[in-house]
């Protein structure tokens, strides 16, 4: 005998009508969810990750300039190791060059991250662009 | 009436040393629950980094949300057969200070406490291992010990009383989400489970979705295992399914969601991914809440 043994039989007794709601705004919640995986299902593509970056902020820091960047992947697929390179061009010269790598950049969502520049971004032309992804 | 109150006496002085040697084993027992059930996640490297970089508000809200669960699973289980809800709350709390006292312990014991940490760091990493650690502390009475006939008396005893009704359901729900939060909190601070909802398409989610389920209603009336739930002669199997298992199922839902929005895995995901990470999350978590049904 254990415990456990008194409240088995929680089954037993005259189910109280709050059982019964219960039960039904669960199924509620569990049809309701597998709907809306079923459409998912349904919608979704089999195309490749579409990504874009573009700059939030840019903030002086003590040493060089930070810049904070954020990837959107448009697509329904997820990818994985997202590199992003900035540049800043002096004209058709780059001046300076920096890359950052994401872990995962989910499908239809957005990713942050910053870049580091020893040059004042502003002076120069900043240009944000992914630069190769993974399959996770 | 004196001499009755003599008596009395009497027998608490009698009891006392066997009082304090059965709390001291009961604290004992509560150290390697908190060392059995901590263990997974105190090798875990995301759970240390998350100690420092998890928002403090939802860590505060995990740390504040274990205390009534603590209570509520040591009014059911504890250190000591427990009648009141005041001697549950000190039971309650002196898991809670176990939990952080072996946390504290081992995390310095590995290594990955050092002296020149900032209080940021290694606050957070002990506090965010004290829930697991004082869940185990907790379960630890319950699992590790054989229990005495007269225990049992006493708590049949106590189950006549109160609304046994309502009561009971509730419990059994509370009981399942104390399955479902302890798997949760194994699996999801690890990189794994957004990996698998990255990886899996919306028709693996369906299907890991019904083998949830089915499981969860499995394990607990069809395989009949020891203590598993029997129906009333008469009674569809289908009642139970809606009665317990599907809310059960909800409960594990809502488990996973709470443990992925604690741990930050859900901040930059679309609702698409973010219900396959649930999903995915659910799927131990439900296997858990069948587990504690049976067990706790």
């Amino acid at each position: 005998m254990t415990r456990s043994s008194v409240s088995k039989n929680a089954e037993q007794l005259r189910p109280h009508f709050v059982e019964w709601l219960t039960g039904l705004l669960a199924t509620v919640i569990v049809l309701a969810m597998t709907g809306w995986i079923l459409r998912e299902a349904w919608t979704t593509d089999e195309s490749p990750p579409v990504l874009s970056a573009h700059v939030l902020d840019v903030e002086p820091l003590p040493a060089g300039w930070r810049v904070m960047i954020q990837v959107r992947n448009a697509s329904d697929a997820t990818a994985a190791a997202v590199e992003v390179k900035g540049t800043l061009m002096d004209g058709t010269t780059p001046v300076e060059e920096t890359r950052v790598t994401f872990d995962y950049v989910a499908a239809g969502s957005t990713s942050k991250g910053g870049l580091l520049f020893a040059n004042d971004p502003s002076r120069y032309r900043l240009s944000i662009l992914p630069a190769g992804f993974t399959e996770p | 009436m004196a001499a009755v109150d003599e008596q009395r006496r009497d027998d608490t002085d009698r009891n006392e040393p066997e009082r304090v040697n059965r709390f001291l084993i009961g604290i004992a027992r509560g150290v390697a629950g908190a060392l059995l059930f901590s263990i997974p996640m105190l090798m875990t490297m995301e759970m240390w980094f998350l100690g420092f970089y998890m928002e403090r508000e939802r860590l505060f809200l995990l740390l504040a949300l274990n205390f009534p669960l603590l209570i509520g699973l040591s009014h059911r289980i504890g250190f000591e057969r427990t009648a009141t809800w005041r001697e549950s709350a000190r039971d309650a709390i002196v898991a809670y200070g176990m939990g952080v006292a072996a946390s504290a312990l081992i995390l310095v014991l590995l290594g990955v406490i050092t002296t020149d940490m900032a209080p940021r760091e290694w606050v957070g990493m002990v506090a965010l291992q004290a829930v697991p650690a004082s869940i185990g502390a907790l379960l630890g009475r319950s699992q590790l010990s054989m229990r005495d006939e007269d225990d049992v008396e006493d708590i049949e005893e106590e189950d006549q009383t109160g609304d046994a009704l309502e009561t009971s359901y509730a419990t059994e729900l509370f009981m399942m989400a104390v399955g479902a939060l302890f798997l949760s909190l194994n699996l999801a601070p690890t990189e794994e489970m957004i990996l698998l909802a990255h990886k899996m398409t919306a028709w693996h989610a369906l299907a890991l979705l019904s083998l949830s389920i089915f499981l969860m209603h499995g394990f607990v009336y069809a395989l009949a295992f020891r203590g598993g739930h029997s129906l009333q002669e008469g009674t569809p199997g289908w009642h139970a399914f809606i009665r317990f298992t599907l809310p059960g199922y909800v409960v594990a839902l809502a488990v996973s969601l709470y443990a992925l929005w604690t741990f930050g895995r859900l901040d930059d995901l679309g609702s698409a991914q973010a219900i396959l990470a649930v999903v995915v999350l659910s799927f131990p978590a439900a296997i858990g809440a069948a587990a504690a049904r049976l067990i706790l």
